[in-house]
């Protein structure tokens, strides 16, 4: 898949690890140089970029979503292009898409257009053809053209007029929706909202980051970390492939995780607990939070702050007292509170 | 997405809410009570209502924006002054407009300073409980001390106090005890309503059981029924018999009352004292100790008007007439003291080798009721028969009999000249009555007295030598109960040759000596002298410790026994005051009064002296266990303290362990379910240098097991941890008072809030 990578199947030397965490980082510090006081936003996001997965974020206008889309699609250097595309449509490093009732999935999937020159139709990509998407209030498009964004999120490719045609190996989705705003919507159902790895709530920024916003005032924000450092792509995928052997998982993670799956399910608030698949997800995503906070292990600290944006979208919530991050808070700390414990025996 | 929730705001008790009912209702009944005793009633009413006021208002002037202390500050200031104002400056007005009489005036003015007091100062201690919870202790505190003050001067025996609860009931025949054991049930519910009134029911839990426990220790160790058993030590007359056979005699009256009663009704065994007769013994003491004295041991009942030529009653228990070399003991040799009872009557029983009705004695019959255990009876001197009688009230008697003696009605000048020793006595016994010391000095002393002191006429009667011993000892002797004689070999001697001054047993001992080298018969008695004068008129003695008392004694022909007791002119150790007359008159009328009562007829008082027993098997047993329960906590404290040092291949841990024993030690604990990371964030502000210990603690856990580490990295790790260790240290102890660090230390369960 990749030169850098080591031989499948043994574990990462050190030294790769080491680039791995510095790729991450330098990521890392050009985002937080980008947007102000969404730094836990902003590692999440790094953590599913990793780990292969796509975020859903529930906020509200005006709360730097597309500063967050765009300044990641701007930290990522263009590597080479599809190579299935034929033609000089290069991948672009983001792209944008405002979903309405009256999208088409081949809006966004793109077409093919007869060439007149050539006579014969040729495919015009879509805005899914490009690294980050930010696919802005996905609940207001109708169920077709999410089930044609669902597929590509899951499978990496699109189908247009029968042909499959593969995306980026990068390709990454932040798709947003507003948590108040639900009148006329189309809410994803629980099965397509199980595709997303983390659903993310965006709170307003503290007072402090709201000043520093203002003060950039002449300056546009993204201008902020451009003199720093971008990665490429080819380090981004060996940062994943590096992660996925060289983080160790303690064996008792896997037990938590499922332990925690199935006190979900038989809590009484639960209407429709965690999916296997997300158990399957969630092991990625802890290595990837090892990796982001500068680690070689997963330690109880990734589950603590992943178990809610892993798990608080895949579930169905009997209407009531708790919020669902209290439900999965009070469900995930007996198995916290087993693993913290496991360190002190002797 | 973190794992914080808010922390609730801190709740406000609601103005209706049982807690506030529960809390004003003990302060003020508190209150209330604390005043009784000094105040009028309307003040102490005034008072109660006052206090009640507090629980309410407090949470009200607790909203305004003033902080805790300046509130609290001004809530007693305003009431101090506004009291001074009503009752200085505005009373007189309003009173002489109502016309009121100066003492209600008094009365009114005492229930307003009362009652605004009362209100201001609960309203202060609320305002501050709320903010300080420690204050609620405070709280706590007084509710318990106003009522222990008002039943606190029933103490030490006086049964007739105080008097305000006491004496009404007296009057209609109930015994005050149950008023008083009532108003401490009151007293421990309502410090168990105030603990109530804890918000947090758990802690509620936690509290109480602490306050029962100390409830529990207290009834094990405090006398709540009947007479408080007084203080064995100190004494050194040997009357209490206070040894072995004692302890043993009194064991058995716990496990089996009833059968330790019947003895004083004259059904139970034999000699069952004759073990502890072998402690009675005399002793000389530098210490004497005299406190607690004023508790009484025994009241006697005069059935006729007998007033002692001497002034003073002595109660005649033993007597020491045998020389073993330094002092006097018991006679072992058959036939002496014959008239010294072997032990308490079990049938009426006829003393032998009494001297009868002779024309210096006649009959007098007393009975005595004995509130502590003794070795023998006490009886007035002296005794010729004794009759087992049966124990009125078993709760506060331990025996009860009656004695007929032969008491002197005629002074011992009379006798001047009366030969001594029988005609009868064979040599051995006069050998017995005469032994003495062989020290020359003794018999240069005596010899010079009898011409020093008595007029030529008389100086050759045996009777005038003996009362001119006791006499010259009396002008030459000082009284103190502080002495330093007993360590020498014959204390006596340091004694009389010395500088003089002891108490009782010397000069009885001094006197008996100097008497034998005369040749006349003599011997120490023991037993209680209790001048007349505290008779007040009445037919009842008290016996207390403080009237414990050693003298010497002389056998005049046909009169027998007669004391001839000394009396120092010079006096070190001020004199115990009387008994109190109330007390006495008191306990006569119970012994007079009282109906006997069987023992199972009062199942109640037979349930609370089981309950009694088994609270002090509990309480020491408990006790032993807390003790065993702190001394391993100590113990696993030091281990796991250690064990890095111990242990170094499991250093990582083990370290990590030790750091957070100590910081659970000064309360900083991980919550449940809180991650070690979490927790390290949480103490970011305190101890920055945690949070890298942390990560190499938890790396040790959950890095790659495969991984293998060269010798040179982990070396390094080591070093890390040991700087990091310490690093965190001295950041805890720069942020930690040096007191809270020394209670940390001491703390010996700190650890087990370590997860």
């Amino acid at each position: 898949m990749n030169d850098d990578s080591p031989i499948t199947g043994t574990p990462a030397t050190s030294n790769t690890l080491e680039r791995a965490q510095e790729t991450t980082q330098r990521l890392q510090s050009r985002m937080r140089a980008a947007i102000r006081g969404r730094d836990e936003v902003i590692d999440h996001v790094l953590v599913a970029l990793l780990a292969d997965g796509h975020v859903l974020l529930e906020d509200y206008p005006g709360s730097g979503k597309t500063t967050l889309a765009r300044a990641l699609g701007n930290s990522i250097q263009l590597g080479k292009n599809i190579p299935s595309v034929d033609h000089e449509h290069a991948l672009a490093p983001f792209r944008r898409i405002q979903f309405t009732p009256d999208l088409l999935p081949s809006d966004i999937t793109g077409t093919n257009v007869f060439d007149v020159s050539d006579n014969r139709f040729v495919f015009r990509p879509g805005p899914l053809f490009s690294h980050i998407v930010l696919a802005d209030e996905i609940n207001r498009t109708s169920p077709k053209v999410q089930a044609a964004m669902l597929e590509a999120m899951a499978e990496k490719q699109v189908t247009v007029d029968n042909d499959t045609l593969p995306l980026g190996e990068l390709f990454f989705v932040i798709a947003t929706q507003n948590p108040l705003d639900v009148a006329g919507t189309y809410p994803l159902p629980t099965p397509q909202l199980d595709r997303f790895l983390f659903k993310l709530r965006m709170e307003h920024i503290d007072r402090e980051s709201e000043l520093e916003v203002l003060e950039q005032y002449p300056t546009p924000a993204l201008k902020q970390g451009e003199q720093l450092p971008t990665v490429t792509e080819q380090e981004l995928v060996a940062a994943r492939h590096t992660m996925r052997q060289g983080v160790h998982i303690h064996d008792a993670f896997r037990s938590a995780l499922v332990d925690t799956a199935r006190a979900l399910r038989s809590d009484e608030q639960v209407l429709q607990g965690a999916s296997t698949r997300s158990l399957v997800l969630a092991l990625p995503a802890l290595q990837a939070r090892a990796l982001v906070q500068g680690r070689d292990h997963v330690t109880p600290d990734d589950l603590d702050q992943l178990a809610v944006p892993l798990f608080q979208h895949r579930l169905e919530i009997m209407p009531g007292a708790e919020s669902v991050a209290q439900v999965i808070q009070r469900c995930v700390a007996p198995q916290l509170e087993t693993l913290t414990r496991l360190t002190l025996k002797a | 997405m973190s794992s914080k929730t808010p922390k609730p705001a801190t709740q406000e008790p609601a103005p209706w809410g049982a807690s506030t009912i529960l809390r004003s209702l003990v302060v003020g009944v508190a209150a209330a009570v604390f005043c009784w005793p000094n105040f009028a009633p309307v003040a102490a009413l005034c008072a109660g209502l006052g206090a009640a006021i507090g629980p309410w208002a407090s949470p009200r002037l607790q909203r305004s924006p003033w902080r805790t202390i300046p509130l609290a500050t001004a809530t007693l200031l305003f009431g101090a002054v506004l009291t001074w104002l009503i009752t200085t400056a505005g009373s007189p007005l309003a009173l002489s407009a109502l016309d009121a009489s100066p003492a209600r005036t008094l009365r009114i003015t005492q229930a307003i300073t009362a009652g605004l007091m009362a209100a201001s100062l609960s309203t202060t201690s609320r305002i501050l409980g709320a903010r300080w919870s420690l204050w609620n202790l405070a709280e706590l505190t007084f509710v318990g001390a106003a009522f222990a003050q008002t039943v606190y001067s029933h103490r030490e025996g006086s049964i007739h106090r105080p008097f305000s609860i006491a004496d009404p009931l007296v009057a209609i025949g109930i015994d005050p005890t149950w008023a008083l054991l009532g108003i401490g049930a009151v007293a421990t519910l309502s410090l168990f309503a105030l603990l109530l009134a804890e918000r947090h029911p758990l802690r509620w839990l936690y509290h109480s059981s602490f306050l029962a426990l100390l409830l529990l220790l207290v009834f094990a160790t405090t006398s709540t029924i009947g007479m408080p058993p007084p203080p064995n030590t100190g004494e050194g007359l040997g009357l209490r018999g206070d040894g072995k056979g004692d302890d043993n005699k009194n064991d058995k009256d716990k496990q089996n009352p009833k059968d330790g009663t019947g003895q004083g009704g004259g059904q139970g065994g034999g000699q069952g004292n004759s073990s502890s007769q072998n402690n009675e013994d005399l002793e000389f003491r530098d210490d004497y100790n005299e406190n607690n004295k004023q508790i009484p041991v025994g009241i006697v009942l005069l059935h006729d008007d007998y007033s002692p030529e001497s002034g003073m009653y002595y109660f005649r228990q033993s007597a020491f007439s045998q020389y073993n070399g330094r002092r006097m003991v018991r006679a072992t040799r058959p036939g002496m003291d014959a008239d010294i009872a072997t032990g308490f009557p079990n049938a009426p029983t006829d003393l032998a080798q009494h001297p009868g009705n002779s024309d210096a004695r006649h009959g007098l019959h007393t009975t005595v009721a004995l509130m502590a255990p003794h070795a023998r009876p006490p009886a007035l001197e002296a005794p010729v028969k004794l009759e087992p009688l049966q124990n009125p009230d078993p709760n506060r008697f331990e025996r009860v009999y009656s004695v007929h003696s032969a008491v002197l009605h005629q002074p011992a000048r009379n006798m001047l000249t009366q030969p001594l020793g029988e005609p009868s006595w064979n040599r051995d016994t006069w050998a017995h009555y005469t032994e003495h010391p062989e020290d020359p000095r003794y018999e240069n002393l005596a010899r010079t007295i009898p011409g020093e002191v008595l007029p030529k006429d008389i100086q050759a009667f045996p009777f005038a030598q003996a009362a001119s011993v006791s006499h010259w000892l009396g002008q030459q002797g000082t009284y103190s109960l502080k002495s330093q004689h007993a360590d020498s070999t014959d204390p006596t001697a340091s004694f009389l040759f010395g500088d003089l001054t002891g108490y009782c047993v010397h000069f009885a001992h001094a006197a008996v000596y100097l008497m034998r080298t005369l040749g006349i018969p003599a011997r120490v008695g023991t037993g209680y002298a209790v001048e007349e004068a505290s008779r007040k008129g009445g037919s009842a003695i008290l016996l207390t410790g403080a009237s414990a008392h050693a003298w010497p004694e002389v056998y005049v022909q046909g009169a027998g026994w007669i004391i001839l007791d000394v009396a120092p002119q010079q006096v070190l150790s001020a004199a115990p005051p009387p008994p109190d007359p109330e007390l006495q008159q008191l306990l006569a009328d119970l012994l007079r009064d009282l109906e006997p009562l069987p023992e199972e007829a009062n199942p109640t008082l037979q349930t609370v002296r089981d309950f009694k027993r088994w609270a002090q098997q509990a309480a020491r047993a408990l006790g032993a266990l807390l003790l065993a329960l702190v001394a391993l906590g100590y113990v696993v404290k030091l281990w796991r303290r250690l064990s890095p040092h111990l242990r170094p291949r499991h250093r990582p841990t083990t370290l990590y362990r030790a750091l957070m024993d100590r910081l659970a030690d000064l309360n900083r604990v991980r919550h449940p379910g809180e991650t070690r990371e979490a927790f390290s964030r949480r103490m970011h502000t305190q101890l920055p240098a945690l949070a890298k210990l942390t990560q190499l603690h938890l790396r040790h856990t959950y890095k790659a097991p495969i991984e293998t580490q060269s010798a040179e990295s982990q070396n390094s790790e080591s070093r890390d941890m040991n700087t990091h260790y310490a690093e965190t240290l001295r950041q805890l102890k720069s942020h930690t008072p040096r007191y809270k660090r020394i209670l940390a230390t001491l703390h010996p369960f700190g650890w087990l809030r370590t997860r």
